[in-house]
C-alpha cells in the first residue's frame, strides 16, 4: 500500500477492477463497512458446500467436497498389514495431503506448497480399535489422500470435510483366514461360494462417534469473515480456525500468528459462528449420505 | 545441436531432394555396418555396432530371479540406454538422461512386444527354468559412445547381435520342492543355451525433410528433419513397434508409405546385419 | 533458462496415489509426459508467444485403462481454454489387439491381456497424426485397418471436444 492516503480520492474515478487491483484492502475495507463482501455475502456467511460421494471407483472409499470453487479429493484405500507390538489391537491410519500444481497457480512442482494444511488426525473420531481383524496378527492399515484440485481459500475446512466424509462413505472389503492363516480378500463373487467365514462380514462400515466439522475464520479490525476465499487470506492475514465435533464440543483452535490480536469475546463469536456453520455441514453430509443409500 | 548456416541447410535439403546425400549415399541407403561381438567379457554377451561415426554398445547380463506373480511363465527383461557425455556435446550433464529415456522406452516398445509377450523378440517363456519359481532376468544396457545420428537403429542392431552372442548357463534343478520353498538350482559353468535371435526385429527409422524420407540419418541430416517414424521389423516383415518423434504432424497416408518403405529397406538391413554378425562370430572364435 | 524465439512447452502427467488398483507412489509418469509433449507441440503454434513457458500439468485421479488418449485429449482442451492459439485441437484414440480382435478405448483388464496396441494421435481436421506409436506385433492389413478405426474414432472425438469448448464458452459469456 504505497499511497493509502491518496487512494481515498481515487476511488470515484478509476474503475473498480483497477480500484480493487490497486488498493486491495480498501477495496475491501469499503465493502465490510456495508457488512457485505465483494461475493455478496453476508461476513459471516460461508459459500455454497457440496460433498459428492464415491467419487474414485478405485478406492475403498472416496468424496469430493466443494467449498464455494476450494475442491477436495479425499480417497481412502485399505491396506492389511501387522500391527505393532505396542499396540496389537489398533490399526493404523495414515494422512497424506498433496497440492498438485494444477489447484493454483502459486503452487509449482518442487516448490512446497506453503498453505498445505496438515490434516491432524482428528481424535476420538475413529476408534483404532474398529480396524483389527486379528489381535496382534492383522489390522487395517487405512491410507487417507487428500487432493486439493482448486485451492480458493479456507484449505482446511474443506480437506477435513472431503476427508469425513471419505470415511463416512468408505467400505471395507471382505477378507477371510486362508489355511496358513494369511490374511486373504474374498471377491463379491467369492463371498457366497466361499466355504471360510469371512473374518469381518458384519464390519463393513465404521462407526464414526463423533464427527468433526471446522470453519476458518479471518479476523480483520473488528470484522469477522467466515470462510474467506484464497483473495480474502491473501489480503487480510490474520486466520482463526475452529473445529468443532457434532456435539459441538471444541475439538481444536488453530491461530497461526498474525497482527490482529484474537480477543476472548472473538474467538467466543469465532466459536458462534462455528457451531452454527457444524449444524449446516452436518446436514449436506447426511444429506449426501442418503442420497448414496437411496441409489 | 548442430549449429548450421543456412547455406549449409539448403544444401542438405537440396541433396536430399534430388536424391545424393552430402556423403554420396542416396536417399534409402545406410551407411556400412561394422560389427565386433564379444567386447566385455564380463557379460554374458555383448556387441559393438559402429553406423559412420555413430558407435554404440550393447551388453547382456542374466541373473536368476523370480517371476512376478501376475505372470508366473514369464522371466523379466529390462533395457536400459545411457549415453555417455562424451557422445555429443549436448550430452553433459543431464543433457543425455531424457534422450537416455526416450531411447529406452523406444527400445523397449519395439523389442519387447505387447503385455501379454506376444510379438517380442525375445520369447519372455524361454526364460522360464521352473514356472513360478525360478526364470532368468536379462538385463540388456546400452551404451553411446559416439553420436552421429540415427542412435535408435544402431542401439537396436548391437541388442541383437549381442543377444546372438549371449549364452545363458544351463541350470538344473536339484530336486522336486514343494510349497512355497525356493527349489535348488546347479548352474553349469561349461554348458550354455544359445538364444534364438532370428526373431529379433531390426529398427529402421525413417526420417522426414522436406517432402522425402531418408533412413540412418546423419546428426547434420537430423537436425533438418520435421518428423520421424521408427519401425521396427522383424523376418517376416511384421511391424514388432513404431514410435514417432518430432511434432510436426503427417498424413495418414504418408504413414503408410512410410511403413512398407521401411518393410523393403529392412529386408536389405536384415540380411546385412545377419552376415556381419556371423562374421564377427566367427572371428571372435577364431581369437 | 536460454533465450528462445519461440515459446516451450512443458508437459507434466502424474497420478494420485489412489488411482491404480494398487496403491501407488503418485508419482510423475516420465514417459507419458514426454510422449503427451511430443502429441502436443505438433500443434501449437510456439512461435506465437516467444520468450514464454507454457506448462500442462495432467493429473490422473483414476485410471480405468486408455489413459494416455485421455490424457492427451483433455490437455489439448486445457490448452483451447487457455486461449494458447493451435493450429487444430488434439485427439487420441487407442486400440488394443486381443487375438484376432481389435477393441477401441481398451479398459484395463483388456489393456493387461493386449497382445499389441497402438495409440493414435491426430488433429481431426487437418487430418494429420502428430504422434504414432505400436507395440506388438502388427501385419500390414491389421494396420491399416486398427489405423483408419483410430482416424474415424479420433474425428467423431474431435466434434465432441469442439461442441464442448462451444458450450463453455457460450456458457461463460451469459
Amino acid at each position: 500500500m504505497g499511497l493509502p492516503n491518496a487512494s481515498g480520492d481515487l476511488s470515484t474515478e478509476v474503475e473498480v477492477d483497477a480500484f480493487r487491483r490497486l488498493f486491495p484492502l480498501r477495496f475491501y475495507e469499503k465493502h465490510l463497512s456495508e457488512s457485505i463482501r465483494p461475493d455478496a455475502r453476508p461476513l459471516g456467511r460461508a459459500r455454497d458446500t457440496t460433498i459428492a460421494l464415491g467419487a474414485v471407483a478405485s478406492a475403498n472409499g472416496s468424496a469430493l467436497a466443494k467449498i464455494g470453487s476450494t475442491t477436495m479429493l479425499a480417497a481412502i484405500k485399505m491396506e492389511v498389514m501387522t500391527p505393532s507390538p505396542e499396540t496389537p489391537d489398533e490399526g493404523c491410519i495414515a494422512i497424506d495431503f498433496h497440492m498438485p500444481p494444477i489447484c493454483s497457480p502459486i503452487v509449482r512442482p518442487g516448490r512446497p506448497a506453503e498453505a498445505a494444511p496438515v490434516v491432524s488426525k482428528h481424535s476420538g473420531m475413529i476408534n483404532l480399535k474398529e480396524l483389527s481383524l486379528v489381535s496382534g496378527k492383522a489390522a487395517w492399515m487405512a491410507y487417507l489422500d487428500i487432493y486439493c484440485l482448486d485451492a480458493d481459500g479456507s484449505l482446511f475446512d474443506a480437506a477435513l470435510l472431503s476427508a469425513v466424509a471419505a470415511f463416512s462413505h468408505l467400505e471395507i472389503p471382505v477378507v477371510s483366514l486362508n489355511d496358513d492363516g494369511k490374511v486373504v480378500l474374498l471377491s463379491e463373487e467369492q463371498e457366497g461360494m466361499s466355504e471360510r467365514e469371512p473374518v469381518n462380514k458384519d464390519k463393513r462400515k465404521l462407526i464414526l462417534s463423533s464427527i468433526p466439522f471446522s470453519l476458518t475464520c479471518i479476523l480483520h479490525k473488528n470484522y469477522i469473515l467466515a470462510d474467506p476465499t484464497a483473495e480474502e487470506e491473501s489480503i487480510m492475514e490474520t486466520l482463526v480456525t475452529v473445529v468443532l465435533d457434532s456435539s459441538s464440543q471444541l475439538v481444536s483452535l488453530y491461530k497461526p500468528g498474525g497482527p490482529v490480536l484474537a480477543y476472548t469475546s472473538v474467538v467466543q463469536d469465532c466459536i458462534a459462528l462455528t457451531r452454527q456453520r457444524v449444524k449446516e455441514l452436518q446436514k449436506i453430509l447426511e444429506e449426501a449420505i442418503s442420497g448414496m443409500e437411496v441409489d | 545441436m548442430v549449429g548450421l548456416s543456412a547455406g549449409e541447410k539448403h544444401f542438405i535439403q537440396g541433396g536430399i531432394a534430388q536424391d545424393l546425400r552430402s556423403d554420396g549415399r542416396k536417399r534409402l541407403t545406410y551407411r556400412s555396418i561394422y560389427v565386433e561381438t564379444g567386447v566385455i567379457p564380463q557379460a554374458h554377451g555383448s556387441a559393438r555396432v559402429r553406423l559412420g561415426a555413430t558407435d554404440v554398445i550393447a551388453s547382456v547380463k542374466a541373473e536368476l530371479g523370480r517371476p512376478s506373480g501376475l505372470q508366473p511363465d514369464k522371466g523379466k527383461i529390462a533395457i536400459f540406454v545411457d549415453c555417455s557425455p562424451t557422445a555429443a556435446p549436448m550430452f553433459e550433464g543431464r543433457g543425455g538422461e531424457e534422450l537416455s529415456t526416450e531411447l529406452s522406452v523406444a527400445l523397449q516398445r519395439c523389442l519387447l512386444g505387447g503385455k501379454s509377450g506376444a510379438g517380442a523378440g525375445i520369447d519372455p517363456a524361454s526364460l522360464v527354468v521352473v514356472e513360478g519359481k525360478v526364470c532368468w532376468d536379462l538385463y540388456i544396457d546400452g551404451l553411446v559412445i559416439s553420436s552421429d545420428g540415427n542412435l535408435l537403429d544402431a542401439l537396436a542392431a548391437a541388442i541383437k547381435a549381442a543377444l546372438s552372442n549371449t549364452g545363458i548357463p544351463k541350470v538344473d534343478v536339484a530336486a522336486e520342492t514343494t510349497g512355497d520353498e525356493q527349489p535348488e538350482v546347479n548352474i553349469s559353468d561349461e554348458e550354455f543355451l544359445q538364444f534364438d535371435t532370428s526373431g529379433i526385429p531390426v529398427i529402421v527409422t525413417l526420417t522426414k525433410v522436406g517432402r522425402h524420407y531418408i533412413v540412418d540419418a546423419t546428426s547434420e541430416e537430423e537436425s533438418q528433419m520435421s518428423s520421424a517414424v521408427s519401425i521396427s521389423i522383424n523376418r517376416k516383415g511384421h511391424i514388432c513397434g513404431l514410435t514417432k518423434r518430432g511434432g510436426a504432424g503427417l498424413d495418414p497416408s504418408i504413414i503408410l508409405d512410410m511403413i512398407s518403405v521401411a518393410k523393403h529397406v529392412s529386408e536389405q538391413l536384415l540380411n546385412k546385419l545377419d552376415s556381419e554378425i556371423a562374421a564377427a562370430e566367427a572371428s571372435d572364435e577364431e581369437s | 533458462m536460454m533465450y528462445s524465439d519461440i515459446g516451450r512447452l512443458n508437459c507434466n502427467v502424474s497420478y494420485t496415489t489412489f488411482s491404480t488398483p494398487v496403491r501407488g507412489q503418485g508419482s510423475d509418469h516420465k514417459e507419458y509426459s514426454s510422449m503427451l509433449l511430443k502429441a502436443l507441440e505438433g500443434a501449437i503454434m510456439l512461435e506465437t508467444f516467444p520468450k514464454t513457458t507454457v506448462d500442462v500439468f495432467a493429473l490422473v485421479l483414476e485410471s480405468g485403462g486408455s489413459d494416455l488418449p485421455v490424457v492427451i485429449s483433455c490437455a489439448s482442451l486445457a490448452l483451447a481454454d487457455a486461449g494458447i492459439r493451435m493450429y487444430d485441437l488434439v485427439a487420441a484414440v487407442s486400440v488394443s489387439c486381443l487375438g484376432k480382435n481389435l477393441v477401441i478405448d481398451p479398459i484395463l483388464e483388456e489393456e493387461s491381456y493386449q497382445d499389441g496396441s497402438l495409440i493414435l494421435t491426430c488433429m481431426p481436421s487437418r487430418y494429420e497424426v502428430t504422434q504414432l506409436t505400436f507395440t506388438g506385433e502388427w501385419s500390414t492389413p491389421d494396420i491399416n485397418e486398427a489405423m483408419q478405426l483410430c482416424l474415424d474414432a479420433c474425428g467423431k472425438l474431435g466434434k465432441v471436444m469442439r461442441s464442448c469448448l462451444k458450450e463453455a464458452a457460450s456458457g461463460s459469456q451469459d
